[in-house]
C-alpha cells in the first residue's frame, strides 16, 4: 500500500478540467488501498472554486476527507524551500516527505522530475497510471502487526492541531487537556474518577499503593501479603506487585480466554486464607475476565481487586466497561494500544473517592500541596501533550474497536476450518476488543509458522514467551499455586496475528491464506 | 462480471439457475456481464457543483485572474 500526495494541478484537472487522464488517475487512486494525501498549503485555491461554482461544502467535507488527509507544513520546511526557484511544490514535497516518510508525489509539472527528494518518487499522472508500484497486482506487500504510522495518518488533521496547539499554549504540566480527558474517560467509563499518569506500569503501582495506605495504613504492603494475578500477562502486573511491597501469589489462567481462572482463585484464597488482600485480574488481549466471579470472591473474601486494563480499553463485560468493577482500574496509553498515545502514558480510575485522592498526591510526589508531602510519592503525571494526543484520538476509540472486531470476524471465518488452531473465544457477557488476535498452535512449531509467515512479510508476535514465574526477578518472591499448565501451554503455543484496525479485508485474508498454508 | 454460479466435487451449489444436477467433477462456472452503475469518486465531487459551466473550466486562467483581481490596486 502506497502512500501518495496529490497536488492541486492534478485534483483541479480531474474535477474542474476534466483531464481524463487525471480524472482516471484520482478515480483509481480513489478505489484503491493507498493511502492518499494532499498538502494544507492547497486549501486556499480548492476552496475558491468550490465557492465560486457552488459546491455543497458540507458533502465535499465528507466524501473528499473520506479519502484524502491533509498534510500541515511548517514553517521550517517553508524555509528550506526558499532554496528554491519555484517553492510551491517543493514545499508540499518537504511537508510529505516528513509526515509520510517514503512515498510517491503526483504532479503535472513536468519541472519537479528533476527535483526528487530521496525516499520521494514524482510520477506525472500519465506516468502514476501506467505504474506497477500503483497498480500493479503482484507487488510485495509486507503486513506488519500493527501499522501506528496509519493509525497517525487517520486522524493526523486533529492530532497535528492539537499538538501544536498543546505546544503553543505552554501549559506542559497538568494543563487542561490532561483535566478534559480524565472527565472524558471518567464519563465513558462511568466511574467517578479518572487520574491520568505516566504509564499503565505506574497506574498498577500507584494503585496498589493507594490501597496499602487506605486499607493498611501503610505506605507499603508486607512481604506476607499475596496478591493474586496471572502468570500469563506482561512483567508489569507481577513487578508492580514487588514494587508495592507484596508478594505475587499466581495461580493458572483458564485456556480459552487466557484469563484468571475463578475456581482456582477460590481454591488459591481458602488455602492461602487472610494472607491473601487482593487480586489482579488482568483483561488480556483485550477479553474482559469474568467479573461476576472474581467480584463475588473478593466480596466473600474481602479482598479488593484492582482491574488491569492495560489492553481492554473500551471492552466490557456484561454491558460494563472493564475498568469500572473493582477498587481501581489500570490502563496503559502505550503507542500500541488500543487507545495509545506518541509515548508513555496511563490512567487509573475508581468510584472511590478516597482512594482516587491518594493516587493524585502518589503521582505528583506524595502531597495535595506541592511542597509538603504526606506519602512517598512518584514523579508520574502524564504529559499535557499526551493527553491532546489522546484527546484526539479518543474520539475514534469505539469506531477503530469496531474495526477491530470485524477484522476478527474475518480471521474466525477464515479459520474456523483449521484444525491445528485455536481461534480466540468470545463469552456470551463479554465484549471483546481484541488487543490482540491471538490463536492457540495445536501441535504446530511455533517458529516454523512465525518464520514461514516472515518469509511472506507477514509480522507475527508472541504474547508472552516467558510467564511470570519463569522469570528471575520474581524467582526469590513469589508463592505459586499449584501446576500453572494452561499457562505453560499457553506461552509455548500462543501467536498474535496482525491486527491493525486499519487494515482491509484484502490484508486480513492475505493473513488468512498464509496461515492455512503453513 | 458476475459469477452467477459455480459448482464444484463436493461443493454447495449456490443456486442461482435452475436446473443443474449435481454431477461429480463438474465445475460449472456461468458469468453474466453486468453494467456498473457506481458513480466515480471524480463524478460524484464534481456532482456536488451547482454552477459549474457545461464547458470545461480553465482553472489556471482563472486563478490567475482571481489572484490579479485580489491583490490589484
Amino acid at each position: 500500500m502506497a502512500k501518495i500526495l496529490l497536488t492541486l494541478d492534478v485534483l483541479l484537472d480531474a474535477f474542474l478540467g476534466k483531464k481524463e487522464t487525471s480524472k482516471k488517475l484520482v478515480d483509481k487512486l480513489a478505489e484503491s488501498d493507498h493511502d492518499l494525501f494532499i498538502t494544507s498549503s492547497i486549501i486556499p485555491a480548492l476552496n475558491y472554486f468550490l465557492t465560486k461554482y457552488g459546491a455543497d461544502k458540507k458533502k465535499f467535507k465528507e466524501i473528499f476527507f473520506s479519502r484524502f488527509k491533509i498534510i500541515s507544513t511548517t514553517g521550517y520546511e517553508g524555509i528550506l524551500s526558499l532554496d528554491y526557484e519555484d517553492s510551491e511544490e517543493v514545499l508540499a514535497f518537504f511537508s510529505f516527505k516528513r509526515a509520510v516518510g517514503d512515498g510517491i508525489v503526483i504532479t503535472s509539472d513536468k519541472n519537479y522530475k528533476e527535483f526528487e527528494p530521496e525516499g520521494l518518487k514524482i510520477l506525472t499522472p500519465e506516468e502514476a497510471l501506467e505504474s506497477s508500484e500503483i497498480f500493479g497486482k503482484d507487488s510485495y506487500e509486507p503486513i506488519p502487526i500493527l501499522d501506528l504510522k496509519k493509525e497517525y495518518h487517520y486522524a493526523i488533521e486533529e492530532i497535528d492541531y492539537a499538538i501544536l496547539k498543546s505546544v503553543a499554549e505552554a501549559k506542559y504540566i497538568l494543563g487542561p487537556e490532561v483535566d478534559e480527558l480524565e472527565k472524558k474517560v471518567a464519563e465513558y467509563l462511568d466511574v467517578k474518577h479518572c487520574i491520568a499518569c505516566s504509564s499503565g506500569t505506574d497506574a498498577l503501582t500507584l494503585s496498589l499503593r493507594a490501597i496499602a495506605i487506605k486499607i493498611k495504613k501503610c505506605e507499603y504492603w508486607d512481604k506476607d501479603d499475596l496478591i493474586i494475578t496471572t502468570p500469563f500477562t506482561f512483567v508489569a502486573t507481577g513487578d508492580s506487585i514487588l514494587r508495592s511491597g507484596a508478594t505475587p501469589l499466581f495461580v493458572d489462567i483458564e485456556l480459552d480466554t487466557y484469563n484468571l481462572s475463578p475456581p482456582l482463585v477460590k481454591k488459591a484464597i481458602k488455602k492461602y486464607g487472610r494472607r491473601v488482600k487482593g487480586i489482579i485480574p488482568v483483561h488480556l488481549y483485550g477479553h474482559p475476565c469474568d467479573m461476576d466471579e472474581l467480584l463475588t470472591i473478593s466480596k466473600e473474601n474481602d479482598l479488593f481487586v484492582v482491574e488491569d486494563c492495560a489492553q481492554s480499553f473500551g471492552a466490557s463485560w456484561n454491558n460494563k466497561k472493564t475498568g469500572s468493577f473493582g477498587d481501581l482500574g489500570c490502563f496503559s496509553f502505550f503507542p500500541s494500544k488500543n487507545l495509545g498515545g506518541f509515548g508513555d502514558g496511563g490512567m487509573v480510575s475508581t468510584n472511590n473517592d478516597e482512594l482516587a485522592e491518594i493516587v493524585r498526591m502518589l503521582i505528583k510526589h506524595g502531597g495535595k500541596d506541592k511542597y509538603n508531602a504526606e506519602h512517598i510519592g512518584y514523579n508520574a503525571r502524564l504529559d499535557t501533550i499526551q493527553a491532546a494526543i489522546l484527546l484526539a484520538k479518543f474520539k475514534y476509540i469505539d469506531k477503530l474497536n469496531n474495526m477491530r472486531r470485524k477484522i476478527a470476524q474475518i480471521y474466525n471465518e477464515g479459520l474456523k476450518d483449521v484444525a491445528w488452531l485455536k481461534l480466540p473465544t468470545e463469552r456470551e457477557k463479554a465484549y471483546h476488543v481484541y488487543h490482540q488476535y491471538t490463536v492457540l498452535l495445536m501441535g504446530k512449531n511455533r517458529k516454523e509458522v512465525q518464520e514461514k509467515l516472515k518469509q511472506k512479510g507477514i509480522s507475527t508476535m508472541v504474547y508472552y514467551p516467558y510467564p511470570l514465574h519463569k522469570m528471575k526477578v520474581f524467582s526469590d518472591r513469589m508463592v505459586v499455586f499449584e501446576e500453572l499448565r494452561n499457562t505453560e501451554i499457553a506461552s509455548e503455543n500462543v501467536l498474535s496475528l496482525p491486527i491493525e484496525p486499519l487494515f482491509n479485508e484484502r490484508k486480513i485474508k492475505l493473513v488468512i491464506e498464509a496461515l492455512k498454508g503453513c | 462480471m458476475k459469477e452467477k454460479a459455480k459448482r464444484a466435487k463436493g461443493e454447495f451449489l449456490i443456486p442461482l439457475i435452475q436446473g443443474l444436477e449435481d454431477k461429480e467433477k463438474i465445475t460449472l462456472e456461468i458469468k453474466e456481464e453486468i453494467k456498473e452503475d457506481k458513480t466515480s469518486f471524480c463524478e460524484l465531487i464534481s456532482s456536488l457543483f451547482s454552477k459549474l459551466p457545461a464547458e470545461i473550466v480553465d482553472w489556471k486562467k482563472e486563478w490567475q485572474k482571481h489572484l490579479e483581481e485580489k491583490y490589484d490596486g
